[in-house]
């Protein structure tokens, strides 16, 4: 492995956001990353192959609803149900998942998946999220998304 | 000819994308059944006249390959045709799939343009 995986988890997350919910992910500025919002999702997915790992999506509410209209195509402001938006970052995180250990390892390793899982934090746990080293934040219409991706890689 | 179209994903939101995506791709459809598992979709396809099954991996209760198997090995489903959409890149597995049976593999992201090629091959191939 020579590539950075944290590059490379945010060069395949930016492609999926652009490909799935036609919207794109910049990196902040200062300050770029707080928010006043008070109700945030969290998914995150487990990967098991020839490395195994985790990876994890946080963004406020209201982004998740603005990336689920992007996603099914409606009109902005339609209404979307709670469990459309959990399960909308559920999939990108899966699908970013996916792309994310071919981009890194090759399309020849097989990785096992687990099913993604996403639950409703508070601004205490976003602020956790935001500030763990293995973090990387975007902005995304002006609304912060945080990634994180941790590696374990195997030995021998 | 419109078709009668099995899609089979525990995301609500990835089925409603890939009902979606058909229509932009111009595929006719007649009949549009949904199944949140393998097992789920067993069991409409044992019901139901199905022509073109659009099916994900990863899903709890019974996967995409399981389900491929069993139709594989049953005489009434054998010839239905599967596509596998899924986020999965290893061609190791995706050569294992198609062994098994499935037809087709579309990777998340995908677009109308794909969609639409990939069912038309598919289709063409399944009618000889």
């Amino acid at each position: 492995m020579v590539e950075d995986p944290k590059r490379v988890m945010a060069d395949t997350l930016t492609s999926v956001l652009e490909g799935m919910a036609f919207t794109f992910a910049e990196s902040p500025e200062d300050e770029g990353l707080t928010t006043d919002e008070t109700e945030f999702i969290h998914a995150t997915i487990e990967f098991r192959g020839p490395a195994s790992g985790m990876l994890g999506l946080a963004v406020p509410s209201s982004l998740c609803a603005e990336l689920t209209t992007g996603v099914l195509g409606e009109e902005p402001g339609e209404a979307t149900s709670p469990t459309n938006l959990c399960d909308t970052l559920g999939e990108l995180l899966n699908v970013t998942c996916g792309n994310f250990t071919t981009a890194l390892y090759g399309d020849q390793p097989v990785f096992d998946q687990s099913i993604p899982r996403v639950a409703k934090i508070d601004q205490s746990a976003w602020g956790i999220l935001r500030d763990h080293p293995e973090t990387v934040g975007f902005l995304v219409d002006g609304a912060p998304l945080l990634a994180q991706l941790i590696i374990q890689e195997k030995r021998g | 000819m419109a078709y009668n179209v099995l899609v089979v994903d525990d995301s609500r939101v990835i089925r409603a994308v890939i009902k979606k995506t058909l229509g932009l791709a111009g595929i006719p459809i007649n009949e549009l059944y949904e199944a949140q598992n393998g097992k789920e979709a067993l069991g409409i396809l044992r019901e139901k006249k199905v022509d073109l099954v659009f099916s994900d991996i990863h899903m709890p209760e019974m996967t995409g390959v399981e389900m491929v198997e069993q139709m594989a090995a049953d005489g009434a489903l054998k010839d239905i045709p599967v596509i596998v959409v899924s986020s999965e890149g290893s061609q190791t597995r995706l050569g294992e799939l198609l062994d098994k049976g499935a037809r087709a593999y579309v990777r998340k992201p995908f677009t109308p343009e794909l969609i639409r090629d990939v069912v038309r091959d598919t289709m063409e191939k399944s009618h000889g």
